[in-house]
């Protein structure tokens, strides 16, 4: 019996390793991060490049233009503006969209279109329901599950 | 032959049933290899179906045509910045890690199902039915191998000596994440002398954002009921409170119609208030233990009950820029326990008047017992990091502890024993650990420690040495760790009391441990291979006959190997699996244990699945209890909204997983008493729910 079960699991472990596809396991947490950021922004503004405005520094530190969007310095040339809180944003952008990345940021204010905030231990991604009709936003079908009714 | 047509039938895509192929393939190769007929060797390999049956759950979402879903993102968002990921330090020593996802799918209820999970350790427990790993009759936990550290206070029980007896069945539910280290790791870790160190991070209130209320039901009568609290506060701040009720109910043996119960019921509140520097911590446990045989002679316990207040409170300060740790703590623990056997518990002497000019002293047996302990254990530490050079880096440390243990009330039988002299401990340490990278590949490591026990009372002081050696090798894909590590070991304050109360004329010298191991680990895009060997030399294990405590003359020698491997099929599912066996040589015996597991993390649309399989053959210091075990869990979690999920979970599903013998010597006449197979594990089904406010 032992022997059986020691040669079952490592043919197993050959079988699994040889049978599955590869795939990029290399993408760093910042490559993750400027990911999803590509990925909100793009359901967000229909553009083939996204400008986006980082004000939350804490989030990412080494913003790349990588995944078709380009970070800008000013977000008064951004389409999308991520920020940590509300008031850290300028006046003049305060009308773009505005996405959040912490749980206070988006409770505590209804400008933000959407957020990312880690609850209970996992990332949650949430669009604001009222703040998307009001700026005209048709998230893809695969964004609906995010959505905060 | 009808399974593999069942198989087939439910073939779905191409790739899955390549897959399939594969893997029946494997199928087929036990029959031609160990049998001719195939349906006897079906027969016999039930452990290798449930295996393919496993399989069969896990090929079915390995297939997804996008990897860069935003589902599969936030998967890896979550792994990658997991708190794990901060607290890991892969240069600390060889190391296994239950994260915050991993725990959550598995429901964890207790450490003792994650003990089971790690290799070289089997899970026991000891005659007060108290968590207990090398657990031999009326010895001392052998090895003592186990050192448990909740974010960075040693817990431990100032008179017992180890934490883990009472840890291996608490509940878990502020937990976040928990690192196991193999062997002695870095200072930085944890520098209490140790054969394998856990290590337990809290949850963080910055990353829970939410309150939750749980509520589980399980067989045998026990609950479990919990609400906790977490969340970002606007100045910096973040906080996380944690209540929870738990009525631990236990399968009963029974020995001559006598009850013997391991049930414990509890109350524990956890909270915590943290910033980037400072962090204040504060527990408070209350409930009761049945201690199961307890020190009955016979086994016909009346009635064993332990009843418990456990206060903690601590205040931590880290500064990354100055590289700065300092702590000062506080524990404070009451126990009364009430013994009462249907025959006897112990015998003392007893002076017996036989006219106003004699008296004598007489055996008396006693078959009731009551004890009042009251445990008093702070700790003062502070750690600080230099850069040397670019590539050499240096840390000092010390620690100061205070323990401090009265017994307020022993009695046995209508006898009122007087206090001790013994009664307190001061532990002063103070260590150094230096880092040199070679290159950004190579790094070497060095520790040395010195720590010195103050006993009162008239028992001598111990001095204590330790070091260890270090080298690691780290590219992207290979990373390898050899660490060459000892310790001297004092005996716990439980044994040199009562050896002062039993036999003062004996003293008991410190053990000695001398570990040296090597890991390789391999990564494969979502491959991870792990291969470990090692030996551990022990000297003077502490063992106790009648005469007292004594140090072995001889040495143990425990050598291992230890392989795993990892496959992380997408960010929600993946397949774990280990082999591993050890020989612990001692003067008159070889013991040889063997283990593994394999464990499966799926997810299927609102569906979590957990499901292992741990092994287990022999045990160590038992020629008896030879069995091979086989534990089962598995838990499936149904997200029902964003805010409610529910759960059925199962422990121990086949009835098959570790069991203790217990035995008990009336050394009036020699007669002895046996208690065979008891489960260390329950077969329990918990459901529960967790809703999210």
């Amino acid at each position: 019996m032992r022997k059986i079960a020691a040669v079952l699991l490592i043919l197993l472990s050959f079988s699994l390793f040889f049978s599955m596809p590869s795939r990029s396991a290399n993408l760093t947490l910042c490559d993750i991060k400027i990911a999803l950021i590509s990925k909100i922004a793009h359901a967000i503004v229909e553009k083939k490049v996204v400008n986006v405005y980082l004000g939350d520094k804490q989030f990412l530190k080494k913003p790349k233009d990588e995944f078709s969007i380009r970070f800008v310095k000013n977000c008064e040339n951004a389409q999308l503006v991520i920020a940590r809180n509300i008031q850290s944003i300028k006046k003049a952008c305060k009308k773009k969209f505005i996405f959040v990345t912490t749980y206070n940021a988006y409770k505590n204010s209804g400008f933000a279109i959407g957020a990312l905030f880690w609850q209970k231990g996992r990332p949650e991604l949430l669009f604001r329901e009222k703040n998307l009709k009001k700026m005209h936003v048709d998230l893809p079908k695969s964004f609906k599950k995010y959505i905060d009714y | 032959m009808v399974f593999r047509k069942h198989f087939l039938y439910k073939s779905r895509c191409s790739f899955i049933d390549s897959f399939k192929k594969i893997i029946l393939k494997k199928i087929k190769m036990p029959c031609y290899a160990f049998t001719k007929d195939c349906h006897s060797a079906i027969k016999l390999n039930i452990v290798f179906y449930i295996i393919a049956a496993f399989l069969f759950i896990t090929a079915q979402p390995v297939y997804s045509s996008n990897n860069f879903s935003v589902e599969n993102l936030l998967g890896e968002y979550q792994q990658k910045a997991d708190l794990s990921t901060k607290t890991k330090k892969e240069s600390a020593g060889q190391l296994i890690i239950f994260t915050r996802e991993d725990l959550d799918r598995m429901k964890i209820k207790s450490l003792k199902e994650l003990i089971d999970l790690v290799p070289l350790l089997i899970y026991g427990e000891n005659a007060m039915g108290l968590s207990d790993l090398g657990y031999a009759p009326y010895q001392m936990n052998a090895l003592n191998p186990v050192v448990v550290y909740i974010n960075d206070r040693e817990a431990i029980d100032p008179f017992g000596g180890n934490g883990l007896q009472l840890l291996g069945q608490l509940d878990m539910g502020y937990v976040d994440h928990v690192e196991i280290y193999a062997g002695l790791p870095s200072y930085e870790i944890g520098f209490d002398s140790a054969a394998t160190v856990i290590k337990i991070y809290t949850k963080k209130g910055y990353r829970e954002n939410a309150a939750v209320f749980g509520s589980s039901y399980a067989t045998y009568g026990t609950t479990d009921n919990f609400i906790d609290m977490g969340s970002s506060l606007n100045n910096g701040w973040s906080y996380f409170v944690y209540l929870d009720n738990r009525r631990l109910h236990r399968k009963k043996s029974y020995h001559d119609h006598h009850m013997l119960s391991k049930d414990k019921t509890g109350t524990d509140f956890w909270g915590e208030l943290e910033n980037d520097n400072y962090r204040f911590e504060v527990q408070g446990v209350g409930g009761k233990i049945d201690n199961f045989i307890g020190d009955s002679w016979n086994m016909n316990v009346k009635k064993n009950r332990t009843d418990y207040q456990y206060i903690y409170g601590g205040l931590y300060y880290t500064s990354d820029d100055k590289d700065i740790k300092a702590h000062i703590n506080y524990s404070y623990t009451l126990t009364n326990t009430t013994q009462i056997s249907d025959g006897p518990l112990g015998v003392m002497m007893k002076k017996k008047e036989i006219n106003p000019y004699l008296t004598i002293l007489m055996p008396y047996l006693f078959d009731t017992e009551e004890s009042k302990l009251e445990e008093h254990l702070a700790n003062l530490a502070v750690r600080k990091k230099f850069k040397v050079t670019s590539s050499d880096k240096l840390m000092i440390g010390t620690r100061a502890r205070y323990e401090k243990f009265i017994f307020k009330k022993i009695k046995l039988g209508n006898v009122e024993i007087p206090q001790n002299s013994f009664n307190r401990e001061y532990v002063l340490t103070g260590y150094i650990e230096n880092k040199y990278s070679i290159n950004d590949k190579n790094l070497l490591t060095a520790s040395l420690k010195a720590e010195k026990h103050f006993e009162n009372g008239g028992v001598k002081n111990y001095m204590l040495y330790g070091y260890r050696l270090g080298y690691i090798f780290n590219n992207e894909n290979l990373t390898s760790k050899t660490f060459l590590s000892y310790s001297d070991l004092a005996p716990s304050p439980y044994v040199l009391y009562n050896q002062k109360r039993m036999f003062p004329a004996h003293s008991i010298s410190k053990r000695k441990g001398l570990m040296i191991s090597s890991e390789v680990i391999y990564r494969h895009n979502r491959s991870v291979y792990e291969f470990e060997a090692g030996k551990l030399y022990y000297f003077h294990a502490i063992y106790f006959d009648e005469n007292g405590y004594h140090n072995s003359d001889t040495r143990n020698v425990l050598s291992f190997v230890s392989s795993r491997y990892k496959y992380n099929f997408d960010p929600f599912n993946s397949i774990r699996l280990n082999v591993w066996l050890a020989h612990l040589k001692t003067a008159s015996d070889l013991f040889k244990v063997y283990g593994g597991y394999i464990m499966l993390f799926n997810k299927i649309g609102k569906f979590d699945f957990y499901n292992s399989l741990s092994y287990r053959k022999n045990r160590y210091f038992s020629s008896t209890n030879t069995h091979a075990r086989y534990n089962l869990d598995s838990t499936i979690t149904y997200y029902a909204s964003n805010n409610l999920s529910l759960h059925i979970k199962g422990t121990n599903l086949l009835n098959k997983a570790t069991k203790t013998d217990y035995m008990r010597i009336n050394p009036l006449n020699w007669q002895i008493t046996r208690l065979n197979g008891v489960p260390d594990f329950d077969r329990q089904i918990w459901i529960g729910l967790e809703y999210k406010f």
